[in-house]
């Protein structure tokens, strides 16, 4: 069972100026499959996502208590006593935002992870690397001819695509995804969901969306989380057909209250 | 004509009225410095910018050495206030919550505020005094240089500390998310992103000492000769303006208004080259 096993969640608590958010999340995150997050706003969803790279710790009064295993290779690993830059190449984040560095040029923003990571050196074997994960994330053919463009001058939807291709040059063996699409057009969202069912064949994709209808698109497994707690977590299908939980079942169907308690 | 309109056409006005009292002293002062001091530049300008002063009452003469004595003293409170100010900065922007920050911002918010002839006076005292020196036994430029640092020091890291903080947190969280360790994302990252600005920080500190002259004259004394050592006075231009100027004699106030269209200048350069700066590395 754990060899199926990506992120392995126990009794995760999240505190920030001591008020918890996070109220004991446990779950096991299965390897090589997109596991969507799903929940209304406010839940926890960014939160439980930045626990799992430790991106929570740059709150501060922050406080984490319970254990995430991290699979690197073939063990699992205490991402709490990991090296935090170690734990972060290794599990890739995509912002809700696009925030490609805005002063530096496309092919630079794709080359700066590996180099400072000391993942390739020269620049020959880093602009290989930058054009074979350009190339993955389905972004080469558009910006081929324009890699010394600064970055923002990259629609939006270029601009969250670039991130994702930096974030596959460090070579992750998961991907964390923060409502990747959000405020994106049509044509981005179709090519970023298929992306995000793409890199399942490579890496395990844990994905926070708003959206029910996306998460159907996208996941094999459908996490919903409500007010800090884990309240389902099943395959997509018997997760939206038939949720076990009455709150998961107000939700999906777009009824969930606010102000409703756990 | 519409009332809209008519206030538009009074709000514009102002506007130009204001830029007008703006532009009328500055257009004056150069004009005076040109016509009281600009001749004497014009008709011997090597003398002007290399040789020393002359003895009152003695024609011809150059402020060759208080330029070589602003150059020293301020080269030397660059070396000081650049880097301590930017690091400064940085950290307050960074660690913006830890206490040795807050304490720093504290300190920095009444440096900003304090008379700089204090400053002077205050560096003086603990480095320089013949009684309570401890590197010095009388006026020294080394004094003044750290004078005009700690001047600059506060000024430097506030402006640095704010162009940090217009960075979105997006951009930060996004380095952390790459592995890159705190040194990284501040000078591979961040750093790079907002050079603009803090070369900017860094011009505007260097514009507020520049012409300092009191704190300059309490922490180094006066001296009309060549810079000799770190321990002794050293000459500058702005104190130069303000001894040539107060004089009786008229070939030293010459002198003082050629000086001051120079530092003139030069600050007005200065600040050119900030913006020419910014724009580019943008
Ligand atoms: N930096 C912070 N400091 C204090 N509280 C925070 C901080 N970030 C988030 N919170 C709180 O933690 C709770 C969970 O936030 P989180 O961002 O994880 O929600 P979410 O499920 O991702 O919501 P959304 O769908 O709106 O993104 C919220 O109540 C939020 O107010
Ligand atoms: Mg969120």
């Amino acid at each position: 069972m754990l060899d199926n096993v990506a992120v392995s969640v126990r009794d995760l608590r999240v505190s920030i100026n001591n008020k918890e958010i996070i109220k004991g999340i446990s779950i096991d995150f299965p390897r090589y499959a997109v596991t969507a997050i799903i929940g209304p706003s406010g839940s926890g969803k960014t939160m439980l996502l930045r626990s799992i790279n430790r991106l929570v710790e740059l709150i501060p009064d922050v406080k984490v208590s319970g254990k995430i295993w991290v699979r690197i290779g073939d063990e699992l690993h205490d991402a709490y006593t990991l090296d935090p830059s170690y734990l972060r190449r290794k599990v890739g984040y995509v912002f809700q935002k696009p925030n490609p560095f805005p002063h530096l040029s496309i092919l630079k923003n794709m080359t700066i992870g590996p180099m400072l990571n000391g993942i390739a050196k020269g620049k020959k074997n880093l602009e290989r690397l930058a054009e074979e994960k350009l190339k993955e994330a389905g972004l080469w053919d558009e910006v081929k001819d324009r890699l010394n463009d600064a970055a923002w001058r990259l629609s939006g939807g270029q601009q969250q695509r670039l991130c994702i291709a930096r974030a596959l040059a460090l070579e992750p063996e998961i991907i964390l995804f923060d409502e990747p699409t959000t405020g994106l057009d049509l044509y981005n969202t179709k090519k970023i969901e298929e992306l995000m069912v793409r890199l399942k064949e490579k890496y395990t994709v844990i994905a926070v969306t708003h959206s029910v209808d996306q998460a159907g698109r996208i996941a094999d497994f459908i996490a919903f989380i409500y007010n800090g707690k884990l309240i389902e977590f099943g395959s997509a299908a018997s997760v939206l057909k038939s949720p076990a939980n009455e709150l998961t079942e107000l939700f999906i169907t777009g009824r969930v209250l606010d102000g409703v308690k756990v | 004509m519409s009332l809209k309109k008519l206030r538009d056409v009074v709000y514009t006005g102002l506007a130009y009225l204001s830029l007008l009292l703006l532009i009328i002293p500055l257009a004056w002062i150069i004009f005076e410095c040109i016509i009281r001091g600009g001749y004497y530049i014009v008709s011997r300008p090597l003398e002007f910018f290399t040789d020393i002063g002359r003895p009152p009452g003695v024609e011809g003469g150059g402020i060759g050495h208080a330029i070589q004595g602003s150059l020293y003293m301020l080269g030397l409170a660059l070396l000081i206030g650049v880097p301590t100010g930017m690091f400064a900065g940085i950290y307050l922007a960074e660690r913006r919550n830890s206490p040795i920050a807050k304490a720093a911002r504290f300190v920095s918010d009444i440096l900003v505020e304090f008379p700089t002839i204090l400053v002077g006076i205050v560096t003086y005292i603990f480095l320089a005094s013949k009684v309570t020196g401890i590197l010095a036994t009388g006026p020294a430029a080394f004094a003044a240089s750290l004078a005009l640092a700690l001047i600059m020091i506060p000024i430097v890291a506030r402006s640095v500390e704010a162009t940090f903080l217009t960075i979105p947190s997006e951009i930060r969280e996004g380095a952390y998310a790459l592995g890159f360790s705190s040194g990284q994302v501040i000078f591979r990252i961040l750093l790079p992103a907002v050079k603009a600005g803090v070369v900017t920080a860094v011009l505007i500190g260097f514009a507020k000492i520049i012409g300092e002259s009191a704190p300059v004259i309490v922490s180094n004394g006066i001296s009309n000769f060549w810079f000799s050592k770190w321990t002794e006075p050293a000459p500058s231009i702005p104190v130069l303006i303000y001894v040539y100027g107060l004089s009786p004699f008229k070939e030293w106030q010459t002198q003082a208004w050629a000086a001051s269209l120079f530092l003139l200048l030069l600050v007005m350069g200065v600040g050119f080259l900030a913006r020419r700066l910014t724009k580019k590395l943008l």
